[in-house]
């Protein structure tokens, strides 16, 4: 076991730097792969540098924390929900966040993280108190409280956007998924957040694991039902709240990657773990070197990106009997 | 010590709701007690509370002398293991993974196996004779197959009780015998099983105790002899056109059913078509 999961990491890890590399060289001012080695490691051309470290490195690290996060919660959602086609916005979580970002952004306000995770935080309270019945967390009640939540945050950002139209640009955009506004500065704070969720969700997966195959079975073999079912709901809501606080709702990383990642590895969450994460961070770091640099000098949001790519990826998977 | 004990246990969906009232049972080491009764009479309720799996029940219920209310989760996985009535999965585990997890009670949460674990999980995927399936995913597999794989999973839990939630469900005449051997040598070395069962012969058969269970309650508890009687027969099922006779070759009470048992039930009329 020990050795899958190091040799498919090791294997992701090792791709996600090749992509990192390449990722760096393109854009309006093409580096060749010496020059931003150099660059990574404190030498060459200040210039040079100064694209690579200040404006290409620190986008490329946000896609692929956003991507890694965005990744592992559908993979977790999908195993506490036992079915495989979740994705992390499934919760309602990311139409609060939406929905704080849309007040935000209505009230002039410039920095959206902040209200975007108190929108999440306060759909993420609501799913889970409604969720829960006779003292124990209803997985049938969480997928249904989600979608309706979902649905109501949607309602309210439409109500908004009609009766204060003038953003409405900004907030589309914003819905769509972007990576080009983004704050170095929360960096560490994503990357902390990523390490614990990783931790915690690598240390009690066999007990997911288990799960999936029923609460009762779960529970007669000494597994604390209540407890992982609440502990991984909180993991997923926090990553997704994250995620879409730092860069608006992209699609579809949630749902396909974890489906490809399970296809090649096997369902247990043990390896799913870190291989979707890091699947996950490969997949949204190709798709916004593809949104920023295919059509330059302008760019496209990357969730339609993810979309473009992502869905045939999931249809060739689906075809061939694997997802 | 008995391994297993239920003092006065009993249960109610809400005010008004059925109910489970006054069980009252000791499992011996190494014997078979076998729940048998109509729908609806409560059997896997009883279970999942005798298994801890629904709270809120009244009275005491006690594992290898402890009480199940105050044990942890994996001290209660190691003396009682709980094999479902049907277990549908939504991922493509293998038979050994599931196997496998039956040892959660001693990896801890991480479940990783030692060598320990290893042995445990091929003794029991060789001992239910599902080694060739071993690869196999569970999704795959035939029901009676997959049946099989819980049982190895439960035996893999080393537990001196087993819970079986209708084992015969999906199996063939093959697959039946292969269980109940299974079952004869679980009781030969020692441990218990409860199981319910839908075939009152079956029950009959390879049983050690007959637990009878009408509307909530055990209307009779006692040997096959004592238990499949025609009294008990005809009022926990409603028969009237049967006969009970013993096997030749066991000894064990026999049902053998006639034809217009349930007459409401029977041809419907045309004008109701």
């Amino acid at each position: 076991m020990t050795r899958r999961i190091i040799f498919y990491s090791a294997s992701l890890l090792l791709i996600l730097a090749v992509c990192l590399v390449f990722s760096l060289c393109i854009g309006s001012v093409p580096i060749p792969p010496g020059d931003v080695i150099k660059a990574l490691t404190g030498g060459g051309n200040a210039r040079m540098a100064g694209i690579i470290n200040e404006i290409r490195l620190p986008r490329a690290l946000f896609a692929i924390l956003v991507g890694g996060m965005l990744s592992l919660s559908g993979a977790i959602l999908q195993a506490l929900l036992k079915n495989p086609l979740v994705d992390p916005f499934i919760t309602g979580i990311s139409s609060g966040a939406a929905f704080g970002a849309t007040c935000a952004i209505m009230a002039g306000a410039s920095g959206l993280v902040a209200p975007s995770m108190a929108g999440a935080a306060l759909a993420m309270f609501i799913v889970y108190r409604i969720s829960i019945s006779s003292k124990t967390l209803n997985v049938t009640r969480l997928l249904l409280g989600g979608v309706m939540m979902g649905s109501f945050f949607s309602s309210l950002i439409m109500l908004l956007n009609a009766l204060f139209s003038k953003d409405l640009v900004k907030v589309v955009f914003w819905l769509m998924g972007d990576l080009s506004n983004i704050d170095a500065g929360l960096l560490p704070y994503g990357v902390a957040a990523s390490l614990a969720a990783i931790i915690a969700a690598v240390y009690f997966a066999n007990d997911l694991n288990i799960m999936t195959t029923g609460e009762d079975e779960a529970k007669s073999m000494g597994v604390k039902v209540e407890f992982i079912k609440a502990l991984y709901f909180i993991i997923a809501g926090v990553l997704t709240a994250i995620s879409v606080a730092l860069s608006g709702v992209i699609g579809f990383v949630g749902l396909i990657v974890p489906h490809v990642v399970r296809a090649v590895t096997g369902p247990d969450m043990r390896i799913m773990v870190p291989c979707s994460f890091l699947a996950g961070a490969l997949f949204l770091l190709a798709s916004d070197t593809i949104a920023r640099t295919v059509f330059l000098p302008s760019e496209i949001p990357v969730g339609v990106i993810t979309g473009l790519i992502g869905v045939p990826v999931f249809i060739y998977f689906m075809m061939k009997g694997r997802a | 010590m008995n391994y297993f004990e239920a003092k006065n246990v009993g249960f109610s969906y809400g005010r008004g709701g059925f109910s489970i009232k006054n069980i009252n049972f000791a499992m011996e080491p190494g014997e078979t007690i076998a729940v048998i009764g109509p729908n609806g009479a409560g059997k896997s309720t009883l279970m999942k509370i005798l298994a801890r799996l629904t709270p809120g029940y009244s009275g005491e219920i006690f594992a290898e002398g402890k009480n199940i209310k105050a044990m942890d989760s994996a001290a209660l996985a190691r003396v009682i293991s709980y094999i479902p009535q049907s277990s549908e999965h939504g991922f493509d585990f293998t038979v050994e993974e599931i196997v496998s997890m039956g040892r959660r009670p001693y990896t801890g949460p991480d479940g990783k196996l030692k060598p320990v674990d290893i042995a445990a999980v091929k003794g029991a995927i060789e001992e239910i004779g599902i080694y060739e399936k071993r690869k196999a995913k569970y999704n795959e597999l035939s029901g009676g197959e997959k049946r099989m794989v819980l049982i190895a999973r439960a035996m893999a839990q080393a537990t001196p009780v087993i819970f079986m939630d209708e084992p015969m469900t999906y199996l063939d005449i093959h697959h039946q015998s292969m269980l109940m051997e299974a079952i004869v040598k679980m009781n030969n070395s020692g441990k218990s099983v409860l199981l319910i069962s839908h075939g009152i012969n079956l029950a009959s058969e390879y049983s050690s105790r007959v637990a009878v269970m009408k509307g909530g309650e055990f209307a009779a508890f006692g040997t096959a002899k004592e238990c499949v009687t025609e009294n008990i027969i005809r009022d926990v099922y409603g028969f009237e056109n049967f006969d009970i006779a013993d096997n030749p070759r066991t000894g064990k009470p026999n049902v053998f059913i006639g034809p217009g048992n349930n007459p409401e039930s029977a041809a419907p009329k045309i004008a109701e078509l």
